[in-house]
């Protein structure tokens, strides 16, 4: 598969007088039309690395490529136009603006980028609304519906504008766990049908065993990294569970097929 | 300032959905408006009533003769000069009066010109005596400086042949009515009979302490060759002085002097009037201000979750700064419109429940528009600072901090 996404030599510092560097120099490429999973412990580096790739954050240092053009260097409000164009967001919690019903909230990406929705896009985002349940709580204030919902309900609002990416950031970290399976099963379903990238971070395995790929993290590095679709799902949770760190990608293709930790 | 429609439509939002808050501030809005508004139209009528009341029923400018200086009582040869050979009667004069006057009429921005010719004398009438100003007036335009059809309160604004129209005060004094015949003694010993016209009003009693007569009467009565005086009315009032500058700039053989030369004391009151108003207005529009600022800088904080997300999907810094110029924007606006509306009711209720008729409130299109330009201009400065830290927002810190 193609890259969508390449980042190269990837550094991040926080703070000005003290400097906390939280990503060391990473390296690291997403798939097009691929789900990764980037999973680690906390403080890990992941949300930063997550908000890196977005667009929502500028690297310390080091290249970080989008679909062939290059956004290494500059100021994150540069690039407001093409985050509205070709990316969208599903965070932690729904972040929907109160002021808007749920329809309003899905046309809101259209409004921001192309102006007034006509009745095509608006058609459109009924479909997506359909297709996700939550057509009925269309006129619906987000105070008036449930957090399942509003999950939905934001990920239709991310999907919308068609984007090559999305980026989820523990999207189901909000919901209880059998809303949380169903929103997720929602998610990938709809993101499959329409052939977008998708990069989520969460702290969830089983969220992750669903990805077509696991990136983890681990002290802002690449710690381990293959293809669920290579190692088969025993290999997969046989790989997530052993604590040591993967020397590179390559290895993963000597442990195909197999149920143990390979280093 | 291009609005995308995002900007617009976001910004309408909030403040639909913030009702409470909205209301309020339009209601602040509208009544800062509507008591500027009230406030320079009050003082803006007090002002017209007393200019009016000065220089309403009287002349704008006034073409004097030059100045009598008085002479050495040294002959050249060092003898005195007997000083009690100067006739004690002359007034100066203007003689080629005649000349001025055609020009004047000639100018666009004068309304009327009368020569005029003014003197003392004194009326004996059953044994009483009061000293009166005569004035004589052109037939053509002395009724138009004096306003005296306007300001006749009996009899006729007529004045041919013997006929005079006597001021209120001395109509009261000397109990003069319409068809009364009276003498008038002149400085000089003599005198002549004339008949009451009418009785005028002039609105002040110095002004009301003429007699008014023809100008051929006049001068003749004065001894006179010339006039004592041309006096003109303008269009503009408050223009005089300019004119009266540039009068004086081309005519080197008579002094000019408007009517704001002689009232000093009155536009220094005005001044202040206008300088204590616009005092009083400014601060209630910074007080407005500060509480426009206040509320939509305490919503850009309310609303920081919301515009951190919206950075991210897409609205640039720009963007976030808009939404709130526009919400400050239509807030001055709005509140703008109600206040106008406000205003008028309060001022027509002010002069149905405390018009006291002696004066009115100047109700024009500049005392409307100028606080509500202001209120706009205020409103949307206001919104300048909430707009600035929306536009700074990090949507990243939003995103983190839940």
């Amino acid at each position: 598969m193609a890259e969508i996404i390449a980042v190269r030599d990837l550094v991040k510092r926080f703070g000005d007088v003290v400097q906390t560097e939280v990503l060391h120099g990473l390296t690291v490429s997403f798939e097009r039309g691929a789900l990764t999973a980037v999973i680690g412990p906390s403080g890990s580096g992941k949300t930063t690395l997550l908000n890196i790739v977005s667009l929502l954050e500028s690297p310390t240092a080091g290249e970080l490529v989008i679909d062939g053009r290059d956004f290494s260097a500059g100021d994150i409000n540069a690039y407001a136009d093409y985050r509205n164009a070709h990316l969208g967001f599903i965070f932690q919690f729904h972040y929907l603006l109160p002021e808007f019903t749920a329809l309003e909230n899905v046309l809101i990406p259209h409004w921001i980028g192309r102006g007034r929705p006509p009745a095509s896009f608006v058609g459109k985002a009924l479909d997506i609304m359909t297709e996700m349940d939550i057509r009925r709580i269309r006129d619906k204030y987000p105070n008036q519906i449930s957090g399942g919902e509003q999950q939905r309900v934001a990920i239709a609002r991310a999907l919308v504008n068609e984007p090559r990416i999305v980026f989820a950031d523990e999207p189901t970290g909000n919901l209880d766990r059998e809303t949380g399976f169903a929103v997720l099963e929602i998610m990938t379903r709809m993101i499959r049908q329409l052939g977008t990238t998708l990069v989520v971070v969460t702290h969830d395995r089983e969220i992750a065993l669903r990805a077509d790929r696991i990136l983890e993290l681990v002290d802002g590095r690449i710690c381990k990294s293959f293809r669920t679709t290579d190692v088969g799902e025993k290999g997969a949770r046989a790989l997530l569970e052993d604590r040591d760190c993967l020397v590179d990608d390559l290895s993963v293709s000597a442990l195909k097929g197999g149920a143990g930790g390979g280093r | 300032m291009i609005v995308r429609p995002y900007e617009a439509h976001i910004a309408f939002r909030f403040l639909r959905k913030g009702r409470g808050q909205t209301a309020l501030l339009l209601g602040g809005i509208a009544v800062g408006v509507a008591v500027q508004f009230f406030l320079s139209s009050l003082i803006g009528g007090l002002q017209l009533s007393l200019v009016e009341r000065t220089v309403g029923s009287a002349p704008h400018i006034f073409v004097l003769p030059p100045d009598n200086l008085p002479s050495s009582v040294l002959a050249e040869d060092g003898r005195n000069v007997d000083s009690r050979r100067v006739p004690y009667s002359t007034y100066p004069e203007i003689l080629s009066w005649q000349g001025y006057v055609d020009f004047l009429r000639g100018l666009p921005e004068i309304t009327a010109v009368s020569p005029v010719a003014g003197g003392q004398g004194s009326i004996e009438r059953g044994g009483a005596i009061e000293t009166v100003a005569v004035k004589g007036l052109s037939p053509e335009d002395g009724g138009k400086v004096y306003n005296l059809d306007r300001n006749l309160e009996a009899g006729r604004a007529s004045l041919t042949g013997d006929e005079a129209l006597v001021g209120r005060s001395i109509a009261d004094k000397l109990r003069l009515e319409p068809g009364d015949r009276f003498f008038i003694r002149n400085s000089k010993g003599g005198g002549d009979t004339f008949m009451v016209a009418g009785v005028v009003d002039l609105g002040s009693v110095q002004a009301n302490a003429q007699v008014f007569l023809s100008l051929d009467r006049a001068r003749s009565f004065l001894g006179l060759r010339g006039v004592t005086a041309i006096e003109v009315k303008v269009l503009d009032v408050f223009g005089a002085e300019a004119l009266a500058r540039r009068l004086g700039g081309e005519f080197s053989r008579v002094r000019i002097e408007s009517w704001q030369a002689r009232n000093q004391e009155l536009l220094t009151a005005l001044r202040s009037q206008s300088s204590s108003s616009g005092v009083i207005q400014f601060f209630v529009l910074f007080a407005i201000s500060l509480g426009i600022a206040s509320v939509l800088g305490i919503a850009a904080v309310q609303k920081s979750r919301q515009l951190g997300i919206l950075k991210a999907m897409g609205v640039d810094n720009r963007g976030a700064a808009r939404i709130f110029l526009i919400q400050g924007l239509a807030l001055g606006l709005g509140g703008s419109l109600a206040g106008i509306g406000l205003g008028y009711a309060i001022s027509a209720a002010f002069l149905r429940f405390f018009g006291t008729g002696t004066f009115g409130l100047q109700l024009n299109a500049f005392n409307l528009i100028t606080p509500a330009v202001l209120a706009i201009v205020g409103a949307a400065a206001a919104s300048v600072i909430p707009a600035r830290s929306a536009s700074r927002l990090s949507p990243i810190e939003v995103i983190r901090n839940g």
